[in-house]
């Protein structure tokens, strides 16, 4: 059963959303196997690699401007200048295993949103993505919405300067 | 040191399969490459010839393991692993290998978009 708790605190309100808690018992019965673990072989798929496709599919939800927030994005946005971080992971954390994946994000909202409608979109897409590409059930995805987009956040542009040389 | 013998050795028969594998592997419309991982452990001394992206290992006595790393399209994997395992089994089998080889594993190393398409000539 879906969770939902609402916090509100000195910074934008953040709600919580847990996943549907699916059964995570072992799917083995005489001899079957997960997607991942066959009678033929292993697939293992890296952390990383689930991470990336969490990040990518968060991306590609209407209503969400920018994943991470605050301190973790000034962080983000210095780790990516010196070339050790990547954007497309940023305000995500994922918890995988060999047969199921909990996802943990945060998001900034465009204001105006229904926050609630696009943390449902988010979780689905995400649970989508990640089960259709890796196989891997995801058990959880939990949505913190750190703080909301305003159009008037971003720098006004600068008024051009007539030229000086032709 | 000894002479090596005609005719197949165990360590011959590890790095066809590795060879093998590889070239199915790489050749698995899906695959973008082959990875020694991190850490880079899939790597396979062939003849002098450092192949990554693949490590063979004795399962027992003339049986390998072989495991495959590489970086895909994001395309579904388990469906993915599965074939890159038929096309590697096939491989063996044609070359008269397929009773050396034992499991096949497959690690997904990290997953990119489609390369970009090259300039036009």
């Amino acid at each position: 059963m879906a969770e939902q708790r609402t916090e509100t605190g000195s910074d934008a309100a953040v709600e919580r959303y847990g996943g549907a808690g699916r059964d995570t018992a072992l799917t083995r019965r005489g001899g079957a196997t997960t997607p991942l673990d066959t009678e033929r072989g292993k697939t293992t798929i890296a952390e990383g690699v689930v991470t990336k496709v969490a990040g990518i599919a968060a991306r590609e939800v209407p209503g969400i401007y920018a994943l991470g927030g605050g301190a973790t994005r000034a962080f983000g946005a210095m780790t990516q200048r010196v070339g050790i971080g990547d954007e497309r992971t940023q305000g995500v954390s994922v918890e995988s295993g060999e047969r199921e994946a909990a996802v943990d994000l945060t998001v900034v909202i465009e204001y105006g949103e229904s926050i609630p409608q696009v943390s449902e979109l988010l979780r689905d897409n995400i649970t989508k993505r990640i089960e259709g590409i890796t196989g891997l059930q995801v058990t959880e995805v939990n949505i913190t919405v750190n703080d909301l987009h305003f159009p008037g956040d971003d720098e006004q542009p600068q008024q051009e300067e007539p030229r000086r040389v032709e | 040191m000894p002479v090596s013998t005609p005719g197949p050795t165990p360590t011959t028969t590890r790095a066809e399969l590795a060879k093998l594998a590889a070239r199915a592997a790489a050749a698995t419309t899906g695959v973008v490459r082959l990875s020694a991982g991190t850490p880079p452990v899939h790597v396979t001394d062939v003849g002098g010839r450092r192949l990554e992206g693949v490590s063979a290992v004795a399962a027992e006595p003339g049986r390998y393991e072989v495991t495959v790393c590489l970086v895909a399209l994001p395309v579904a994997l388990p469906a993915l692993a599965e074939e890159i395992r038929e096309r590697v089994r096939e491989s063996a089998r044609i070359a008269g290998l397929g009773d050396a080889l034992g499991a096949i594993g497959v690690r997904v190393e990290d997953v990119v978009a489609a390369p970009p398409v090259g300039p036009a000539p």
